[in-house]
C-alpha cells in the first residue's frame, strides 16, 4: 500500500477490507472507498487512454465531473457496463473493473502509435483517406474503424437486473447536498414545505465534510463539525426526505425532474441478489409560478 | 410532460388528457354549397403555429369533459383554461 | 365471448399491503343535471349526491362517487340489487330526468389496505396522493400502470379501486409485483 491514503477518516471504514480486481490483478481497499480512491491507495495511477491519440490518462477529480478515469465494469455479456467513472463507483466485494480504449493493455497500448503519427493526421484526414481504393472500404477500413470507435464494450445480452420507477410530488426539491443545499432544504422544510434533498454521493455534506482544520470555520467550529450537527438535525425533520446515491438526469417543463437512485450497485455481489438495482424517480416539484391563475 | 388544470377536476398530469387540436373552428353553415377545396380547408387545415394557440383538450382518463386551453406551443406554458362555450380570453 | 371471471388474488398480504377482492357488489352509473334527478336519487337511495369535484358521499347502505359534473357512480352491497336498480330506472330513466345504467359487471372493486398503498400506486400513477392522506372520502379517476381506474379513498390507508373487468387480471398481477418491491 502506498502512503497516499489518509487514515482515520469517518467516511472510510478501515476495519473492513474489500477485495476487488482491476485489469485482472487483485487489490483491496476499504469499505467506503470509491474505485478511484482504492486504486490510488494501491499506487495505480494509469487508468485509461485518451480517445484518439491514446495518451495515458489518470484520475483528475473526485466525482461526476471526472473526464479521464472511466472504466469497464464486469466482463459478463449481460451485465458489463462501459464508461463508469472510477470516482463515482463505490467498491464492493467481487468487483471486477477494466481499463478502456487500450489494447493489449493500458501500459503498452498499440493505439498509442496514433500519438506518434499525430502530425500526419490533420483535420479532415478521415474523410479524405478512407475514400480510396474503393474496394478497401468493406474489408479493411470499416472493420478497422469500427474496432477503434467508442470507448468501452456494450453488453450484448439482455440486462437480467430489476429496475423500478415511481412518481413523487414535492413542494421543494433541492439538488445537491452540499453546505448550501442542506441549509436551503432545512429552511424549506421548517417552513412547512414537503422537501426532497438529493445527492449523488453516499453521504450528504459535499466537500465540506473534509474541511476539519482551522482554515475552514463556521460559527467558530471546524466546518465539518458544524455541518455534522446540521445533518443530524435535518435527519429529524419529518417533512424532509434525504436521498443519497441519487442523481438528477433530466429537468423537464413544469418542474418535472427525473432522478436515478442507485440502490444496490455498491453492495457485494452476494447482497445484490434479488434486489432492485436502480430506481427512477419521476419527481414533480411544486409549480414555482402560479401567477397565471386569475382570482 | 406538462400539467393541465382541468376546470372540473383540478391539476393533473398531461398523460390523463388527450388533445383535440385547434379550438374555435366554426363548422360552415351550408356544407353542401362548399367546393371541395373549401370543405377540405375546414376539415383538415390547421394553423400549427409556434406561439400562443387556442386548443381543445379532453380529460379522457378523468372526468371525460372537453374544455379549452390557451397554450404557448413553444414552451408549453398554459395561459388560461376555460370551459366549452365560454368566451375565449382576448390577448 | 363475455368475460365473467374475477381476477385471482394470491399472496394478498405483502409488505404491509392487503389486497382483497370486494365482489360481488352492485354498481350503478347515474347521469343527470335536473333538479328532479337529484330529488329522485335522494328519495330512492336516501343519499345526497356529492356536488364537489373528487369527493364522495355515503349513507348506511350506499356509496356515491363524483365522476364528472353530471355523472356519479353508486356502489353498494345488496342482495336485492335488481330492486334498487329497477326503482331508479323507472323513476329517472323512464321519465327522462337522467340516465341509470347497471355497471356491476363492467367494473371490479378491489380493496387496498395498509400504510404502503399509496407507494404501490405511485409506481404507475402520476396522481398526487398527498390529498388522500389529509382528507377521507376523496375520490379520483386516473391511470394506474396505463389502466383507467376509479379510486375511492374510504379513509386514510384504505382505498376501493375500481377497474374494468378485462383489465383487472393484469392490474392485480401488477399490484402484486409492485407490492413486493416497495
Amino acid at each position: 500500500m502506498s502512503d497516499l491514503r489518509v487514515h482515520k477518516t469517518k467516511y472510510i471504514n478501515e476495519t473492513k477490507r474489500v477485495s476487488f480486481k482491476y485489469d485482472g490483478k487483485n487489490y483491496f481497499g476499504y469499505e467506503g472507498d470509491t474505485l478511484a480512491s482504492a486504486l490510488l491507495a494501491n499506487g495505480v495511477h494509469l487508468i485509461g487512454r485518451s480517445f484518439k491519440y491514446h495518451r495515458p490518462r489518470g484520475i483528475m477529480s473526485c466525482g461526476s465531473e471526472e473526464p479521464n478515469a472511466i472504466c469497464q465494469i464486469g466482463d459478463k455479456k449481460d451485465l458489463t457496463e462501459p464508461n463508469v467513472r472510477a470516482t463515482e463507483l463505490e467498491i464492493y466485494e467481487g468487483l471486477e473493473a477494466f481499463s478502456q480504449n487500450c489494447w493489449p493493455n493500458v501500459k503498452f497500448d498499440i493505439g498509442g502509435i496514433n500519438n506518434l503519427i499525430s502530425p500526419l493526421i490533420p483535420a479532415g484526414f478521415y474523410y479524405k483517406t478512407f475514400m480510396w481504393p474503393k474496394s478497401f472500404w468493406k474489408k479493411v477500413y470499416e472493420p478497422l474503424i469500427r474496432m477503434s470507435a467508442g470507448l468501452g464494450k456494450s453488453p450484448t445480452e439482455p440486462d437480467p437486473d430489476m429496475y423500478d420507477h415511481k412518481y413523487v410530488h414535492y413542494d421543494v426539491l433541492v439538488i445537491g447536498g452540499g453546505l448550501s443545499g442542506i441549509i436551503s432544504a432545512k429552511i424549506a422544510a421548517k417552513s412547512n414545505l414537503k422537501t426532497l434533498l438529493v445527492d449523488d454521493k453516499k453521504t450528504i455534506g459535499g466537500s465540506t465534510i473534509y474541511q476539519s482544520n482551522d482554515s475552514f470555520k463556521i460559527d467558530d467550529q471546524h466546518s465539518s463539525k458544524w455541518l455534522e450537527k446540521e445533518i443530524n438535525e435535518i435527519s429529524k425533520i419529518d417533512n424532509l426526505t434525504v436521498k443519497t446515491r441519487t442523481s438528477i438526469a433530466a429537468y423537464h417543463r413544469y418542474n418535472y425532474l427525473l432522478a436515478r437512485e442507485n440502490l444496490t450497485d455498491h453492495l457485494s455481489i452476494k447482497d445484490k441478489k434479488d434486489k432492485i438495482r436502480q430506481r427512477l424517480w419521476k419527481i414533480r416539484a411544486k409549480k414555482s409560478n402560479r401567477s397565471d391563475r386569475r382570482n | 410532460m406538462f400539467l393541465i388544470n382541468c376546470p372540473f377536476c383540478g391539476e393533473r398530469d398531461q398523460s390523463e388528457f388527450s388533445s383535440g387540436g385547434e379550438a374555435h373552428i366554426v363548422r360552415p353553415k351550408q356544407p353542401t354549397e362548399l367546393s371541395d377545396d373549401e370543405w377540405a380547408e375546414f376539415l383538415f387545415m390547421r394553423k400549427n403555429i409556434k406561439g400562443v394557440q387556442f386548443e381543445r383538450w379532453n380529460h379522457s382518463h378523468g372526468c371525460r369533459k372537453w374544455f379549452n386551453v390557451v397554450r404557448d406551443t413553444s414552451n408549453d406554458k398554459i395561459h388560461s383554461v376555460y370551459k366549452m362555450g365560454e368566451k375565449p380570453p382576448v390577448k | 365471448m363475455l368475460n365473467t371471471h374475477y381476477p385471482q388474488i394470491t399472496d394478498n398480504k405483502l409488505n404491509d399491503v392487503e389486497i382483497s377482492l370486494q365482489e360481488p357488489i352492485s354498481k350503478i352509473n347515474l347521469r343527470g343535471k335536473s333538479k328532479e334527478f337529484f330529488a329522485k336519487v335522494g328519495k330512492v337511495l336516501s343519499l345526497i349526491l356529492p356536488n364537489e369535484a373528487n369527493t364522495s358521499s355515503f349513507s348506511e347502505n350506499f356509496n356515491a362517487i363524483w365522476l364528472s359534473p353530471d355523472e356519479w357512480m353508486v356502489y353498494f352491497k345488496n342482495d336485492d340489487e335488481k330492486v334498487i336498480f329497477n326503482k331508479l330506472y323507472s323513476e329517472i330513466s323512464k321519465v327522462n330526468y337522467g340516465s341509470v345504467t347497471d355497471i356491476s359487471d363492467q367494473w371490479i372493486c378491489i380493496n387496498l389496505k395498509g400504510s404502503k398503498i399509496y407507494d404501490i400506486l405511485s409506481a404507475g400513477c402520476s396522481f398526487n396522493f398527498d390529498q388522500f392522506l389529509k382528507t377521507d372520502g376523496l375520490s379520483t379517476q386516473t391511470i394506474v400502470n396505463h389502466i383507467d381506474v376509479i379510486l375511492h379513498n374510504k379513509n386514510t390507508y384504505n382505498i376501493n379501486l375500481f377497474v374494468r373487468r378485462s383489465f383487472s387480471e393484469h392490474l392485480c398481477l401488477w399490484l402484486n409485483d409492485s407490492a413486493k418491491f416497495i
